[in-house]
């Protein structure tokens, strides 16, 4: 793994990220801020078998994003791939574009509409479960929000893996510790999520997400498990733009032209280094 | 007024026994079918549990889950049941319906048991007066209520052959033994008549059948069976009535007569229907359905004056 190239590759997709909400006033960037390295590690090291050449093959792997607002995320990832253009993700969230604000699957490599909390979740145990039914070995890997976890629907869906073994099934949540009206902690405890995940019945980690040695060691080490695996990720809504870091009034706030300035200019810097 | 001894007529298998039974036959042969049940059971299901254990799912006490579930596999080729009681199916789970289902088109198959009053005595958790309404929002949902065990068959069957998204709407009570005069594409004539035609389904239209028979009439008694939505044929049927009355066991908003009148509207037919459904409020009162129904006004007694308009009710 060259971690330098990561880190680079993670500071131009911020930077790209940025600019497509820019350009379209939409959009929520330090949502897809938190899960940056997740995606780069996932996408440039070859750990997510889809690409260009087995999109439209059942057999692989398969990414649902729950927390649907940052299902955008994977836009410039799948520009990268070949699978959409430079000119989809120019016109991000425009009239008759490709690529929404939200997701759907209209565009290949999105297996289901999400951007209601929850269901995306529940969706990608009903596709782990057909998969294994198929006796296909693909992966499926679904991320959460650590607000979305607020959903019950959510312990439904954990239950219901856990008891049917869905260990084709990777959950990833992405704890930034910051919903919508401020940090979980102080509004709503969510408290450890991975002993609430731990005693739903999954193998559970609990990592730096922004860490590219932190990504590979759970990754690589996953390994033949016995259970269903969740990876909590902890993680700083916005990193990457300081201003933006751990402050929930940004979720869907967009940059004014001198902020849009300063936030490019600090990721530039992440990006030369 | 002959006394309506109608529980000595009632068929001893359930309408789920018989839908469940149905569905089990084509999934003997057909892998792809999958059962789910929120923890509503029958009889015909347990045998369905024993004999074909990959092919069912129980999915808890989790309707939401229950529904994203169905949706990943139908995404991947499953021809999925999804079974609970009615108000359960329907409210609990109306969001992940509308956003994993409907909006992605999904070919899955709701099946709510308990329609109307059917869970009499267990009060307003238990009803489903207003599932109709509710559901006829989802984008391309096709709604059957079937009320004998030929429609049943014939509904599985084709949902089997080329699967829809749809609800079907079971009664939790055993249907009457009755004859049909006449099979037609979304309805059955229990009786056809002209001039007057009294449309029904479920419970009520059972009680409607003996009801005109107590007296002299040359009414139609018509079951809609595909509640939603109404085919251009059904109103080209219903039209060249002079009077037509909706009797269900469903508010009257958003109900089979409100479907029946967008239906008249849309094509143009200026005709009044007098519609008839449960007054929109909570009931809790115990004593069974027909002394509940009874005490809203639409008992045997009440339905009669309305069909025979001896005198008027409100509803």
């Amino acid at each position: 793994m060259n971690k330098d190239k990561l880190m680079r590759e993670a500071a131009r997709y911020r930077k790209e990220i940025l600019q497509m909400v820019y350009r379209a006033q939409k959009g929520h960037a330090p949502s897809c801020f938190s899960m940056a390295e997740l995606l780069i590690y996932f996408f440039k090291n070859n750990i997510i078998n889809l690409n260009k050449n087995n999109i439209n093959s059942s057999n692989r792997d398969k990414i649902i994003i729950s927390k649907g607002h940052a299902a955008m995320g994977l836009y410039p990832i799948y520009r990268d791939l070949g699978i959409v253009s430079d000119e989809d993700i120019k016109n991000f969230a425009t009239e008759n574009c490709l690529l929404r604000l939200y997701a759907d699957p209209t565009i290949s490599g999105i297996e289901t509409v999400t951007g209601s909390l929850g269901n995306g979740f529940g969706i990608a145990a009903g596709i782990a479960l057909a998969e294994k039914k198929l006796q296909r070995e693909n992966k499926i890997y679904t991320i959460l929000g650590d607000g979305e976890c607020y959903e019950g629907s959510v312990w439904e869906s954990a239950i219901f893996i856990a008891h049917h073994n869905l260990k084709n099934l990777i959950t990833i949540v992405d704890r930034n510790n910051l919903s919508i009206l401020g940090n979980t902690e102080e509004q709503l405890k969510l408290d450890s999520l991975e002993d609430k995940w731990k005693s739903f019945g999954f193998k559970t980690f609990s990592i730096d997400g922004h860490s590219f040695e932190d990504l590979d060691r759970v990754f690589k080490n996953i390994g033949e498990t016995e259970k269903p695996i969740c990876i909590i990720l902890n993680t700083v809504k916005g990193k990457g733009v300081s201003y933006m870091e751990n402050d929930p009034l940004w979720h869907n706030r967009i940059p004014n032209n001198s902020q849009f300035a300063d936030a490019i200019s600090e990721l530039e810097v992440n990006f030369e280094k | 007024m002959q006394s309506l001894n109608w529980r000595s007529i009632l068929k001893n298998e359930l309408p789920r026994d018989i839908l469940i039974n149905e569905i089990f036959n084509a999934a003997k042969n057909d892998r792809k079918i999958i059962f789910i049940s929120a923890d509503l059971g029958a009889k015909a299901l347990d045998r369905f549990r024993v004999e074909l254990p990959e092919q069912f799912l129980f999915a808890g006490i989790s309707e939401q889950n229950m529904i994203d579930v169905a949706a990943g596999l139908a995404m991947n080729g499953f021809k999925v049941f999804c079974y609970a009681m009615a108000p359960f199916i329907t409210s609990r789970c109306l969001e992940q319906i509308k956003v994993a289902i409907a909006c992605q088109n999904l070919p899955v198959s709701l099946i709510g048991v308990g329609i109307g009053l059917g869970y009499d005595n267990a009060g307003p958790t238990h009803y489903a007066p207003e599932d109709i309404a509710l559901m006829s929002t989802m984008g391309g949902i096709n709604i059957y209520t079937p009320g004998d065990e030929e429609t049943i068959k014939l509904i599985v069957k084709e949902q089997i052959r080329k699967p829809v998204f749809s609800y079907i709407r079971i009664e939790r009570k055993a249907f009457i033994d009755l004859k049909i005069e006449k099979r037609e594409r979304d309805f059955n004539l229990i009786k056809e008549g002209e001039g007057k035609i009294v449309i029904s389904s479920g419970y009520f239209k059972d009680k409607l059948n003996l009801i005109l028979k107590t007296k002299e009439n040359n009414f139609s008694l018509l079951d809609l069976w595909k509640t939603y939505p109404i085919n251009i044929k059904t109103v080209e049927y219903l039209k060249k009535y002079n009077e037509i009355i909706v009797i269900e066991e469903h508010y009257r908003s958003g109900g089979v007569g409100s479907k029946i009148l967008e239906a008249f509207n849309d094509t143009g037919i200026n005709k009044k229907i007098t519609r008839i459904g449960l007054p929109k409020k909570y009931f809790f009162e115990n004593g069974g359905r027909d002394s509940l129904l009874s005490s809203l006004n639409l008992g045997d007694k009440d339905l009669e004056k309305v069909i025979f308009k001896e005198e008027g009710i409100s509803s």
